[in-house]
């Protein structure tokens, strides 16, 4: 069994691929028997190669589109444009005569150094290009043939060191039954890929590569983040069997909450909107039956490109979202970099204390340049008629939300702006800063560990990480009361809006509006339904009064069983 | 033999897919092609060579065209780049 980090939930199995640069035997590197024999060595590599690229083309021609496809026709043409070639035949002069294999690593890996030197960053990022022409190259020296992942003849489980983009867009997705990396983490490229298609996905699992030979039976459990090896048959067949009926019942259930709304069973209507993404996410969100979405991840967006996208290009990316959730309202949050998400492309420098650091509004006011682009393409949107706000993360004074709106006077002024509560300063601020707000949304991760002092990440403090501590309730009550004050819409989009238990909290203390994955939306909705407005008032009086996280978290639950047990399930 | 002087307007620069293009154009020619930036030459048939340069939205480069269809193929690459 190999450890990892869970990055997407849920249990798959299926024969092993390793998906790593097939090693290279060292003899092949340093063997050579002459000249002749080395060059129509690499010639046939070549044509290997060559072919691998062109079928790569048409195939993401067909599943992506023209403009991703056109990359690999660069690719080809870099490998039969002649330089690689000559490189090789130069590189093949010396005496002794070296292998095909070593001239291509040498000539490849030499290039691919000088890109990384250059001025810019687009043409730095095409070292890994170019490294990559060069390991295809020798695997086919080598072996003959590429592994080509792109069709994989039953549903399986890949194995990588990393996934890169390139390899995802070669993908055949449909026949990917979970996904382990040994690098990165929940945030990963791969990870948010394998979050937005359901696939179980385990990151930062060491090892892994050294542990599973190819096509051995594994299961990746992306909720435990482990990944299994040698799985007998029948506990393969019987996750299968499980995974089909989970897919049968979720898909009745989002057809069910589709169709049902969101109301206590007093009828106080609620609202239930989806964290997302992209415009993947947004599609997804839809099916569950979501009304709009609370939280847009911009940082998400921004990293889908190689630098800051202009206004037109973010203008594009959060129109395609609010077209596929209309009529709701989508809350876009400005960008939240740094911390544990930081941009590749940014000019942050690593910090002692990140989540401390120049995170969320904080950095976005010592960019402007980037924080007024990202207004532009928000309010832009609204003044076309679509119904979306724009949220200010890490907010901790009211100056902060004046300087955004100062931006938005002279451009949008009409855009709603709203802050996301996740500061022990704006609780204790609340009223003031909900008077300057057009709504309010508590983010419940990050507030819960900067009002306990706790970071949920280390192992030795993570039982004091307590979403119920009496703290937190004092806050949500107080956060609550201040928005009702101003008359303004609460939101809550942490994760506290996406388990049962938090949930009943969060209705009991006034929310009216969750927004959660689009997954958890139909289960929460079934929940809801259940509820009446006294049942709730109950629950209030008692978490207000108690002095203990534990005491919360079995009255809650205790309530759960009571409601499920009521209704027979 | 003709020689251009210009100023590169494409936003992306000659990154892969535009200097691919470019590469097209001047292999669907009769012309010899060579494009040089700060005095650095490369020729107009090699896709690496002219990456290398490492061209981007306002650079200058100088394109020189040698052969029988030379004003058609810089037009061609004028189009491309400016």
């Amino acid at each position: 069994m190999v450890k990892g980090i869970p990055s997407s939930p849920g249990e798959g199995v299926g024969p092993a691929v390793i998906l790593s640069e097939r090693s290279i035997p060292p003899d092949m590197r340093v063997s050579s028997t002459d000249r002749e024999t080395e060059l129509s060595r690499f010639q046939t590599g070549l044509r290997v190669t060559s072919e691998y690229y062109r079928k790569t083309y048409e195939l993401v021609k067909q599943r992506i589109g023209q403009d991703e496809a056109d990359i690999f026709d660069g690719y080809l043409e870099i490998l039969t444009g002649g330089d690689i070639e000559e490189g090789v035949q130069d590189a093949l002069e010396g005496k002794p005569c070296i292998s095909a294999v070593e001239a291509v690593l040498t000539f490849c890996g030499e290039t691919a150094d000088e890109f990384a030197e250059m001025d810019s960053e687009y043409f730095q990022q095409r070292a890994a290009d170019i490294r990559d022409i060069g390991n295809r190259l020798a695997e086919a020296i080598c072996f003959g043939d590429i592994l080509d992942v792109a069709s994989l003849s039953e549903p399986s489980v890949i194995i990588a060191r990393e996934l890169s983009p390139a390899y995802t867009v070669t993908l055949d997705l449909e026949h990917v039954a979970g996904i382990v990396t040994e690098t990165g983490g929940p945030t990963s490229h791969a990870a948010i890929l394998a979050r937005s298609l359901t696939i179980p996905c385990v990151t930062g699992a060491e090892g892994a590569l050294v542990a599973v030979s190819p096509g051995e039976l594994c299961l990746v459990d992306g909720g435990r983040g482990v990944l299994e090896r040698n799985i007998s048959d029948e506990r393969a067949k019987r996750v299968r069997e499980n995974n089909r009926a989970l897919k049968r019942d979720s898909e009745l259930k989002r057809e069910w909450s589709r169709n049902t709304e969101a109301r206590l069973n007093s009828g106080e209507a609620l609202i239930m909107k989806a964290n997302i993404s992209s415009a993947k996410d947004a599609r997804l969100a839809v099916e569950a039956g979501a009304q709009g979405s609370g939280l847009v991840r911009t940082e998400f967006i921004f990293m889908s490109f190689n630098t800051y996208p202009t206004v037109d290009e973010q203008y594009e990316k959060y129109r395609e979202i609010c077209a596929i959730l209309q009529p709701y309202t989508v809350t876009i949050r400005l960008l939240d970099c740094g911390a544990d998400k930081p941009l590749p492309y940014s000019d942050q420098r690593p910090e002692e204390n990140p989540f401390l650091g120049e995170r969320g509004i904080r950095f976005l006011l010592s960019h402007r340049e980037i924080l007024a682009d990202q207004l532009k393409a928000v309010g832009r949107l609204h003044s076309e008629g679509f119904k979306v706000q724009a949220m200010i993360p890490m907010v901790v004074t009211v100056a902060e939300i004046r300087a955004v709106r100062a931006i938005l006077q002279d451009i949008y002024p009409e855009l709603p702006l709203g802050i996301m509560v996740e500061t022990p300063a704006s609780v204790l601020r609340i009223g003031e800063l909900a008077r300057e707000s057009d709504f309010l949304s508590i983010g419940t991760n990050d507030l819960v560990q900067y009002l306990l002092a706790i970071d949920r990440g280390n192992p030795r403090v993570v039982n004091l990480y307590q979403e119920l501590h009496p703290a937190v309730i004092t806050a949500l009550d107080r956060i609550v009361t201040a928005a009702r004050d101003a008359d303004i819409p609460l939101g809550v989009c942490g994760d506290m809006a996406s388990r049962p238990e938090t949930i009943l909290a969060l209705l009991a203390l006034g929310v009216r509006e969750l927004s959660s994955s689009s997954a958890d939306i139909p289960r929460l909705k079934e929940l809801v339904t259940t509820l009446d407005i006294d049942f709730l008032a109950d629950i209030r009086d008692e978490l207000l009064i108690s002095d203990f996280h534990d005491q919360n978290l079995r009255l809650l639950t205790q309530r759960i069983d009571d409601l499920t047990g009521e209704n027979g399930t | 033999m003709i020689e251009k002087t210009l100023e590169v307007g494409n936003e992306e620069g000659l990154h892969t897919r535009p200097a691919n293009k470019f590469v097209k154009i001047v292999k669907e020619g009769q012309s010899e092609v060579s494009l040089s930036k700060n005095g650095v030459e490369a020729p107009g048939k090699s896709l690496l060579k002219i990456m290398k340069l490492g061209i981007v939205q306002g650079d200058k480069i100088t394109v020189r065209c040698d052969g029988p269809d030379e004003n058609e193929v810089m037009a061609s690459i004028t189009a491309l780049v400016q």
